[in-house]
């Protein structure tokens, strides 16, 4: 097999005496949307806020691309190409979709040799592009977000990661908040995203949605990876008895 | 067919949009407009030259905090000490510039141009001292800034010795006294900090970072914005332009009273909030905020020439703040029902 672009190794966290993940080995592929499954407080969020910069372990390594990193802060995760799409933290409603597509990277250019002044056209164009690929009509770019749907907004949070060009897309339960048809269009734009060369880890409790879209699944249970599967040798079923029971 | 119906549909979003923003974004200048045309059928002065000049003089003081206060509206912050930052700048001026003969002062009598700087760093250091221990501590906004409210001006009195210190020299009361072929200096100062923030906040990165944080905290975090540090800014920036506030009040009264802009912080709010500035963080325009000092001002002008007693005055004020917040609170859920 290949390289793994992004992998944990013996990655342990705890809070004073409670132990939120112990021994974990995590590796993501490029080309590759790999599930995360588990019950609640499974560790799921620690482990995806590891890998996002916003928790530190307490021990343990992660390396991408081969090379050892730490990632300090979410800021920092984003400069090395990964991208976390929190479920409830995605946009800002009052900001417009290009602003959200750029948030916290706006494009600037020199005014004066004196001041950056954020650079609206070429935000604009630019998100534009990595909206075509998203291939979720948005409608108008100036809108301000909020009065975008749950999916619009999931679109809008992935093309900020295209247009960063992450390398791995982390995604929390992006499909728990929408309908049907619109969990639908997601579940399709993150095979575009994997198509295009893109890995995803996809943080889900819905079965139907790991098993139609990830290669991979690794299952979580009490701090602990359980187990690692491919999705084609899985069914519904086993994954089931893995996330509750842990065992088959 | 199809084509004229879409058409259609287009021009009635527009025209949606239209009355949208008119009603959520622009009606101050409307009420701004009904306030004048009142007041002027009500008395006979109110349009003369000389009370629309001093409503622009008296509105130049609160036109400047109120830039400060509402970035700290937008980050979803609030600041109530920058009355008192108001009185302790003009105390610092004083105590530094002040002739120390018979007056408890510095015996310093520092050139204006030392004494501005030390002045505005003072009010810098206020408004950052609030910023660390809301933004980075995550004491609450409300009880914090109540707090230093009353130490500030605690620390006026201290440094005046609870004495109103007057006598500055020229050079510092041209912000806040002099005009340039009839245009007042402090309407001036006032209108290019406006212009200054207006462009800081459309086309920076800081400004649009203030409206990310005012808007989703947690995403901004997510985004990497430095959320603690783009709170700090706007405190220290409320702290900072209280004192230029301070400057020009001190220097036009030219006096540095401890009881100065008392009560300030709350019309800076109110008019913060009736121009358009949400009390829920993210959204407003800077632009329109002078709208809304001015209707503050007007009707406050409108009621000395109505012969209004004053304990009224107070009860208007008080009402007017009333108004605001409850016309923040149903354009909030106009929002929401669309």
């Amino acid at each position: 097999m290949a390289e793994p672009l992004l992998s944990m190794s013996n990655v342990c966290k705890h809070y004073g005496p409670v132990v939120a993940l112990t021994g974990i080995d995590f590796d993501v592929f490029p080309h590759e949307v790999v599930g995360l499954a588990g019950d609640n407080g499974a560790g799921k969020s620690t482990l995806m806020k590891i890998l996002a910069g916003a928790v530190r372990p307490s021990s343990g390594t992660i390396t991408l691309h081969g090379k050892p990193e730490t990632f300090n802060s979410p800021a920092h995760a984003i400069d090395l190409g990964i991208r976390m799409l929190y479920q409830d933290l995605a946009v800002a409603g009052n900001i417009d979709v290009v602003g959200n597509v750029f948030l916290g990277r706006e494009l600037t250019r020199r005014v004066f040799g004196l001041f950056n002044v954020i650079d609206e056209k070429r935000m604009e164009a630019e998100a534009r592009e990595a909206l075509s690929r998203v291939k979720i009509n948005i409608g108008s770019l100036r809108s301000e977000v909020e009065n975008l749907s749950g999916g619009q907004r999931q679109a809008v949070a992935i093309a900020r990661a295209i247009a960063s060009q992450a390398s791995v897309i982390i995604m929390d339960e992006p499909t728990a908040a929408l309908g049907v048809t619109e969990g639908g269009q997601v579940i399709e734009l993150i095979k575009d995203l994997k198509r295009q060369g893109t890995a995803v880890v996809f943080v889900s409790h819905r079965l139907d949605d790991i098993c139609e879209v990830c290669d991979r699944v690794v299952v979580l249970k009490g701090g602990r990876r359980v187990a690692t599967r491919d999705i084609a040798n899985t069914s519904r079923e086993d994954l089931r008895r893995l996330i509750v029971e842990g065992t088959l | 067919m199809n084509e004229a119906a879409t058409e259609l549909d287009d021009r009635k979003r527009r025209m949606k949009r239209l009355r949208r923003a008119i009603v959520l974004d622009y009606s101050i200048w409307v009420i701004l407009v009904l306030v004048v045309v009142v007041l002027s059928l009500l008395t006979d002065s109110f349009l003369s030259t000389i009370n629309l000049s001093n409503i622009m003089v008296h509105s130049a003081v609160l036109g400047v905090i109120v830039i400060g206060e509402s970035l700290c509206l937008l980050v979803g912050k609030f600041d109530l000490s920058i009355g008192s930052t108001v009185a302790l700048s003009g105390a610092v001026a004083a105590w530094l510039m002040v002739s120390g003969e018979t007056q408890p002062t510095s015996g310093l009598e520092m050139h204006p141009a030392l004494a501005i700087p030390i002045v505005l760093a003072v009010g810098a250091s206020v408004g950052l001292f609030n910023g660390f221990f809301i933004a980075k501590v995550g004491m609450n906004p409300l009880l914090t800034t109540l707090a230093t409210m009353m130490a500030v001006r605690g620390l006026a009195q201290v440094v005046t010795s609870g004495e109103s210190l007057y006598g500055f020299p020229d050079a510092y009361r041209f912000f806040g006294k002099d005009s340039i072929a009839g245009f007042p200096v402090s309407v001036a100062v006032m209108l290019g900090l406006l212009v200054i923030f207006f462009l800081v906040l459309r086309h920076m990165r800081i400004g649009r970072h203030i409206y990310i944080v005012g808007g989703n905290p947690g995403a901004a975090r997510a985004c990497g914005i430095p959320v603690a540090r783009v709170e700090m800014f706007a405190f220290m920036m409320s702290g900072l332009l209280a004192a230029a506030g301070g400057i020009l009040l001190s220097g036009r009264l030219n006096s540095a009273q401890t009881n100065a802009a008392t009560g300030m912080e709350l019309e800076a709010i109110s008019a913060a909030v009736i121009g358009g500035i949400s009390l829920a963080g993210g959204r407003g325009k800077l632009l329109n905020v002078i709208a809304g000092v001015l209707v503050i001002k007007c009707i406050a002008s409108g009621m000395v020439l109505l012969d209004v007693p004053a304990f009224w005055i107070l009860f208007t004020t008080g009402f007017i703040i009333f108004a605001a917040i409850l016309i923040d609170t149903l354009k909030t859920r106009l929002r929401w029902d669309e």
